[in-house]
């Protein structure tokens, strides 16, 4: 099947250019991962939503600030543009086409474009009238959009649980099933923090990379965006569900296929590759990989010796031991 | 028989070591530093026999058994579609 086939009535008028009938004439600005998205183009509906999903990240307009922002623009479509079907039971999914300098991303109800160069800029056509239904198709746009923003940032947004003891991160990359949210929840009986058991940003911060919360997904993320702040990552783990708790050390070329294979949407754009490779290349040189074995009896044994282990070899938040 | 990374599929050497980078299915899999080394040669065009060959220089391995391993190892990644036959080669 054809790009944007099993979305869009007549794939061949997808949008090439940021340009359209706005919704309205609302905006908001949200401030995320070190950058600013300016939303604009939409109605007072579409502006409430945006402020009730991501309270905390709203800024006031300005001026300056404006004028680096990532411009976020949201135009109408009719509804007869898009294929409807029953969502029952249906798996959220898009359509990707990578281009040199621009991605489209189809979905239900929604047609994204990522304009890449010289700086990022998107656009969202959507027919979706109700606040509800719009901002799912927002919200995912704009987690695809901080994906390519953070790439080009020299970071990398990572399908991982990520968790903090308040001093240090630890990442445990994985897709659906891994153990992740089996994992945050042990972590969280232990009085550890979890940024989120999904989707965590990987940010180079000064000679170390850090963790940073990510406004999206996942069971734990959403209401504590505000309060865990950036903290330097330690390690990073696969995970292994196991009868007994075990830490190995991971190779070099699997810590790096691994965070390969977790990065989402970028990990597929063959115009972007380089970039991602470079990213993770600087991330596995920095921050060792283990694969943890872990029960489910709710200990987490291996992890916490894991933890004393690196404690003992002299670990501190200015350098790695 | 010389052998070629499919179309859709990257390598890259990593400190040492190498990953394999299926694109399209955003799919990778991480490759010991002999195995990247055996890759390296084969992107380069070597045949298995060559590879063999080469690789009984910079290791401390019996011959007979870095054959095994390394025909082995090639057979793996054709099962996987990593690797096909260079264009003109036959199965």
């Amino acid at each position: 099947m054809a790009f944007a086939d099993r979305f869009v009535s007549v794939p061949d008028l997808f949008p090439a250019r940021l340009a359209g009938e706005h919704w309205g004439t609302a905006q908001v600005s949200l401030d995320f991962l070190g950058a600013t998205y300016s939303m604009t183009g939409l109605t007072p509906g579409f502006q409430e939503a945006i402020e009730e999903r991501f309270g905390d990240l709203v800024v006031a307009p300005d001026i300056e600030t404006d004028k680096k922002a990532i411009e976020f623009k949201v135009f109408r479509s009719a509804r007869e543009d898009f294929h409807h079907f029953d969502l029952a039971g249906w798996d959220v999914q898009f359509d990707f086409q990578y281009h040199s300098e621009h991605v489209k991303m189809a979905g239900y109800q929604l047609m994204g474009f990522l304009s890449l160069y010289p700086r990022l800029r998107v656009g969202l056509w959507t027919c979706s009238e109700t606040k509800s239904d719009f901002i799912l198709g927002f919200a995912n746009l704009l987690r695809v959009a901080s994906a390519y923003a953070l790439l080009e940032n020299g970071g990398v947004l990572i399908h991982s649980a990520a968790l903090s003891d308040g001093y240090r991160s630890w990442l445990f990359p994985g897709h659906s099933g891994a153990g992740k949210s089996t994992l945050s929840r042990l972590a969280a009986h232990r009085g550890w923090e979890i940024y989120s058991d999904d989707l965590n940003a990987i940010v180079p911060t000064g000679k170390r990379v850090s963790v940073q919360q990510v406004p999206f997904a996942g069971d734990f993320g959403r209401e504590r965006l505000e309060i865990l702040p950036p903290r330097p990552l330690e390690f990073l783990c696969k995970l292994r569900q196991s009868e007994a708790d075990a830490v190995a050390i991971m190779e070099t070329g699997s810590t790096f296929a691994l965070l390969v294979a977790c990065a989402p949407f970028v990990n597929c754009d063959p115009f972007r590759i380089h970039r991602l490779e470079e990213n993770l290349l600087a991330l596995v040189e920095e921050v060792p990989g283990y694969v943890l074995d872990f029960s489910l009896d709710g200990q987490l044994q291996g992890l916490v010796e894991l933890v004393e282990e690196r404690d003992r070899r002299g670990w501190n938040e200015t350098g790695s031991c | 028989m010389k052998l070629v990374l499919a179309k859709d599929v990257r390598f890259r050497r990593i400190l040492q070591q190498g990953v394999l980078i299926r694109q399209a299915a955003g799919e990778a899999l991480g490759i010991n530093g002999v195995g990247a080394r055996i890759l390296q040669l084969l992107v380069e065009g070597r045949s298995v026999p060559e590879i063999v060959s080469l690789l009984t220089g910079e290791f401390d391995v019996e011959k007979r058994i870095l054959k095994e391993d390394t025909n082995r190892f090639v057979e793996e990644l054709l099962e996987l579609g990593v690797l096909e036959p260079a264009p003109g080669e036959t199965a």
